[in-house]
């Protein structure tokens, strides 16, 4: 059989079983998510990872190759019969094939989950939605929310909380600076926002004050699923690692009790 | 008539000792370095800016000092002697050594000098290879236990990253191995500036240290970026950061600087610009990336001195805390290419030897590099889609897409050299496949975080460490060690043991993948970067990644020790026992001769393998000489 | 690239001519790479200052400079012109007249430092200080290049083989004297 038949055939068993496994485990490629945002990510890497297989299966097969069909015999020590420095149609295809593979990433996913990401900030987008100012700090968490006037969240033993209605857009307003020594402008560094079952995440920088809009989907909290955690992902200084919070989404009846109680206990 | 015999550089044995030397120089070089740091910091520290309380060191006193040490030390290895008084007008008294002291000393010959920035880096590799085990020691849990405190685990990974970026990554593939080779493949006895190149070696040792005892100064934590505004209230360990690789960057400035003009100006007689050999375009290539970018990092880390020891609010809150940032990753981004652009270039210089087939589109190989090159200024944003405004998002993921198309025609070439060859299986081109499979994982990861909304989840988390271990292991580390390899015969007249290789590569090649194949995966399941803690769930992963990242350490140390035997001990074997046509293997590698009795003129194509013509012919000897 | 394949054929890679291209070509990329900071800081300064310019800043004193330094700059440029007659006292004249001037503008610089007027933790103040000291570098640098080229010219004398190296040194501080000019503008007046 003709090397390049032999060769043809392989690519595209191997690349149809990789296809395959995509679509059993391409959607699971981010373990676990809880956010519509989250759902934009898996899509893209699904998409991204849909196309890049079978120029994987290239690539990976002529390695194997050279170690197999074109494996030089022991002894031979002339030189391959086969000497071509070009070929037209091959490096057409392969310089055609790069660029049209790069442009239709450009445009999708890139440009087009990156517009709907865009999206999210314009205000006709965000009539409903609950605002939680987020304050970091080395190396501390602080969450406000603002439209309930309720302050420094916590849970029952005293650290800082994050509770979200679950299917209500939130809006984060994050901010770097130390509520104790506001007058330091030198001691504000940068952090980032991550929560990793959202699938995003904003770096906090000093003397700015960015969004980020998240839309949770599934109940859950950090005790029985870590991956729903507030974690700083930008180093920080040696409480880099410690600089996390809980958090839990709930139910909207459940969340407006725990508002209620935030509340109570600020009071009292 | 016999050329490259400078005086003052010429070739140890040809002339009597007359001179012997009062101590040795590297001898000298500490004392004048250590005396002129304690002057210098004395001067600075009671005299002009005395601090209250009087502490002998301070900050601005040990960065002066420092810079005093630096000078000392230089001069006091050679520079002195060698180079300074003739730059001056005055009579040297230098007289080169012979036999292994050249090694310890400054000196002008290009063969030399090579092996000393090969042997600097291989310790740099090393001391930060041990940082990483230890780093892969304390994740082995997820509480503290092997470091008392994060801060030491932190500069733990500043310093691993560190010294692997500006000792090994920068240094191997250009200072180490384009000294050595750059002058014989291009039928030159020297490099251009050898004054310049037998100073700037000696940089590197001096980084490498500062680097690694920084913690003195206290314990930093920034990373390998060492990022401001973080650095300002980081101890004052970041100082021998900047420090340290200031010094390194110097002396890959100066590495570049020869090479550029060695490639353009020294080439042999009918070396023209389409027969220049892939190495040495590789060479150039990143030589004006770094006359570029590295002092453009120069400048940026005195500004981070600045901001610390005058104290200045460039990078505060009240300031434009992401300047540093930007600056940074204005030279980080061509530094990952600086790394890198070299390793393909060897792809290319390897591959049609082992396959005994005409090198495939070199054109396009060639185009590649430079379109790299030019590319690589434009997309450093891509470090920074967490922190960004979001209408600049677009542009910088069009370039950094974009440039996957130049990089691939590494592929293109490779393969179309690979196809239909007559393969020869052995380490070097063993490794060269590893690499080339490793890197089309670290390139293709490298698509998914140049995707805005993918980039916003695993950036900052162990899927990027995984990412940039398989280009930069994966890709330079690989193809370094299959150079070493496929010029041992070169370097030492000798030759190493294939099966010792083989099992060497596959070693490494298992190992390396069951690491950082499984970072990716800590990092999609919501591992972040530097943390020495982490939550539980998170731990079996760890511990049994740790253990792999052991064996790929044990690994790289077999593979040295193994190159380190067969250049001590291996079979002596013939001058060019791969057949390859390029002239390094015509040239004598005998440190007291010149590489070239009389200059080769090249005549022909390295890379055809269609005849057995000449490729480049030696006037002097007797009519023509056959490669 | 098809015009370097058609320079004339290298014939011997350590001719004279060859060596004195790799050593011009050298030196350009040297100097090339000797702008990239001063690039830098220019961003730098309309980064964190835009074109404000403070009005504490000595005026007086930063137009001496670049007068000093514009008149060092002219004996630079004359004594290249005069290199190739390699009259050893006449060129060791101009190396002097150089030096002379160049370290009157080096200590001014230093003066600008210690006796500044603006306010260190301001960023205009930042910025010039930053410059001015970083420029005071260059000069120091500068300057002990151009004594090596005057002790070279006066205990060997020129030669083929040292001409250009030692007339770069005035090369060298005329981009210095440029540099200068361009970040007076640029800290003073714009
Ligand atoms: C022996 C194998 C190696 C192992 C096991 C290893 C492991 C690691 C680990 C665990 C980190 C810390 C990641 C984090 O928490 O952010 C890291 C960071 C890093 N490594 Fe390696 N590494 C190895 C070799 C190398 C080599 C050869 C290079 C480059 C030539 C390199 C360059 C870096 C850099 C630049 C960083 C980032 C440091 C920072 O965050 O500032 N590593 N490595
Ligand atoms: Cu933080
Ligand atoms: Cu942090």
């Amino acid at each position: 059989m003709p090397d390049f038949l032999l060769f043809f055939i392989l690519w595209v068993v191997f690349s149809a079983l990789g296809e395959w496994a995509v679509n059993i485990w391409g959607s699971h490629v981010y373990y676990f998510i809880a956010s519509t945002q989250a759902v934009d990510g898996v899509n893209a890497t699904d998409f991204i990872l849909r196309v890049l297989i079978p120029l994987f299966v290239f690539v990976m097969l002529m390695l194997i190759f050279a170690m197999t069909k074109f494996r030089r015999k022991e002894g031979d020590t002339s030189s391959s019969a086969h000497q071509f420095k070009t070929n037209k149609v091959y490096i057409t295809t392969w310089i055609t094939i790069t660029v049209i593979v790069n442009f239709m990433f450009l445009l999708h996913p890139t440009a087009s989950a990156t517009e709907a990401m865009f999206n999210q900030y314009l205000p006709q987008n965000n009539k409903n939605v609950l605002i939680v100012d987020v304050v970091a700090r080395q190396w501390q968490w602080y969450f406000n929310y603002p439209q309930y006037g309720v302050q420094n969240t916590v849970d029952t033993n005293g650290n800082a909380f994050l509770e979200l209605p679950v299917n209500r857009k939130v809006e984060f307003v994050l901010r770097s600076y130390d509520p104790n020594h506001t007058y330091d402008t030198q001691v504000d560094v940068i952090h980032s926002f991550w929560i990793p079952a959202f699938g995003m995440k904003e770096d906090i920088i000093p003397g700015e004050t960015r969004t980020m809009y998240i839309t949770p989907t599934v109940m859950t909290n950090t005790t029985s699923n870590p991956m729903l955690r507030v974690q700083c992902a930008e180093v920080c200084g040696p409480g880099h690692p410690y600089m996390e919070a809980n958090a839990s989404v709930v139910s909207s009846n459940s969340f407006n009790q725990w508002i209620a109680q935030q509340k109570k206990n600020q009071n009292s | 008539m016999s050329i490259g015999t400078e005086p003052g550089i010429g070739y140890g044995t040809e002339k009597p000792l007359v001179l012997k030397k009062s101590m040795p120089p590297i001898m000298k070089g500490i004392i004048w370095g250590g005396v002129g740091f304690l002057l210098a910091n004395g001067i600075v520290s009671l005299l002009l800016d005395p601090q209250p309380g009087h502490p002998f060191i301070t900050e601005p006193s040990v960065t002066v000092g420092w810079v005093v040490l630096m000078i000392g030390w230089v001069l006091g290895v050679g520079a002195w002697e060698g180079a300074v008084k003739p730059a001056f007008g005055r009579t040297s008294n230098w007289v080169a050594a012979v036999g292994w002291r050249r090694f310890f000393e400054y000196s002008t010959d290009h063969k030399v000098i090579g092996i000393q920035y090969l042997v600097s880096s291989a310790g740099g590799f090393f001391i930060a290879g041990l940082a990483a085990m230890m780093m892969r020691l304390q994740l082995m849990s997820d509480r503290m236990w092997l470091f008392p405190y994060p801060g030491q685990y932190l500069t733990t990974v500043g310093i691993h990253g560190t010294i692997m970026m500006f000792s090994v990554g920068t240094v191997a593939l250009v200072g180490g191995l384009g000294n050595y080779l750059i002058p014989m493949m291009i039928g030159s006895n020297s490099s251009a500036f050898p004054r310049m190149s037998g100073i700037s070696v000696w940089l590197v040792p001096l980084g490498i240290f500062t680097v690694a005892f920084s913690p003195l100064l206290g314990y930093w934590t920034t990373g390998w970026r060492g990022y401001e505004p973080l650095a300002q209230q980081d101890p004052s360990g970041i100082l021998f950061y900047y420090l340290g690789v200031f010094a390194l960057t110097l002396s890959s400035l100066l590495v570049a600087l020869n090479l550029t003009a060695t490639i353009v100006f020294k080439r042999a007689p009918g070396l023209t610009w389409k027969r220049l050999p892939m190495f040495a375009w590789g060479i150039i290539t990143v030589s004006l990336l770094n006359i570029i970018w590295l002092p453009e990092i120069e400048i940026t880390f005195l500004l981070g001195i600045l901001s610390r020891i005058v104290p200045f609010p460039f990078f505060t809150a009240t300031g434009s805390p992401l300047t540093y940032l930007e600056l940074f990753w204005l030279f980080g981004h061509p530094e990952v290419y600086i790394v890198v652009v070299p390793a393909l270039a060897l792809w290319q210089e390897i591959l049609p030897v082992m396959t005994r087939k005409s090198l495939f589109a070199r054109e396009f190989g060639v185009i590649g590099l430079i379109f790299v090159m030019m590319l690589s200024g434009l997309v450093w944003a891509h470090h920074m889609f967490t922190n960004m405004r979001n209408s600049e998002i677009l542009p910088f993921s069009f370039f950094t897409e974009m440039i996957s198309i130049p990089t691939a025609f590494s592929y293109l070439v490779a393969i179309g050299t690979i196809w239909r060859g007559k393969f020869r299986i052995n380490a070097p081109s063993l490794l060269i496949l590893m690499s080339m499979f490793n890197f089309m994982i670290g390139g293709m990861t490298g698509v998914f975080l140049a995707d805005p909304v993918i980039n916003l989840q695993v950036h900052d988390t162990f899927f990027v460490v995984g990412h940039f271990h398989y280009t930069i292991i994966g890709g330079m580390v690989f193809s370094w060690i299959a150079a070493m390899y496929y010029w041992l015969p070169k370097f030492s007249g000798r030759m190493y043991n294939e099966k010792a290789g083989i099992i060497g590569a596959i070693w490494i090649f298992i190992a390396f993948n069951m690491t950082f194949g499984q970072f990716f995966l800590l990092g999609l399941h919501g591992m972040n970067r530097w943390v020495p803690v982490y939550p539980s769930y998170l731990q079996p992963m760890n511990f049994e990644t740790s253990i792999f990242a052991f064996l790929l350490g044990l690994g790289f140390l077999f593979h040295l020790i193994h190159i380190w035997w067969a250049m001590k001990a291996g079979p002596k074997t013939e001058k060019n026992p791969w057949k390859s046509k390029t002239l390094e293997w015509m040239s004598s590698r005998n440190l007291a001769q010149p590489n070239f009795n009389e200059l080769p003129e090249v005549v022909g194509n390295f890379y055809a393998y269609e005849n057995d013509e000449p490729v480049a012919v030696i006037p002097g000897e007797g009519g023509v000489e056959i490669v | 690239m098809s015009e370097m394949q058609n320079a004339p054929t290298l014939q011997n890679n350590d001719l004279p001519d060859l060596k004195l291209r790799a050593s011009r070509g050298g030196f350009t990329l040297l100097v090339a790479s000797q702008a990239v900071p001063i690039i830098v800081l220019i961003n730098l300064r309309y980064v964190m200052a835009a074109s404000y310019v403070s009005s504490h800043v000595d005026q007086l004193t930063g137009a001496l400079i670049s007068l000093v330094m514009i008149a060092s700059g002219l004996v630079a440029w004359l004594a290249l012109m005069n290199v190739k007659q390699r009259n050893r006292s006449q060129l060791n004249r101009y190396f002097w007249i150089t030096m002379v001037l160049g370290a009157i503008a080096a200590v001014m610089a230093l003066y600008q430092l210690w006796f500044h007027g603006v306010n260190s933790v301001g960023h205009y103040g930042e910025t010039y200080l930053t410059i001015t000291g970083v420029l005071a570098g260059y000069m120091v640098i500068g300057l002990v290049a151009l004594y090596s080229g005057k002790s070279r010219n006066w205990r060997v004398g020129l030669n083929d083989d040292n001409e250009f190296s030692v007339g770069s040194t005035f090369k060298y501080w005329i981009f210095i004297v440029l540099a200068w000019l361009i970040m007076y503008l640029d800290l003073y007046l714009f």
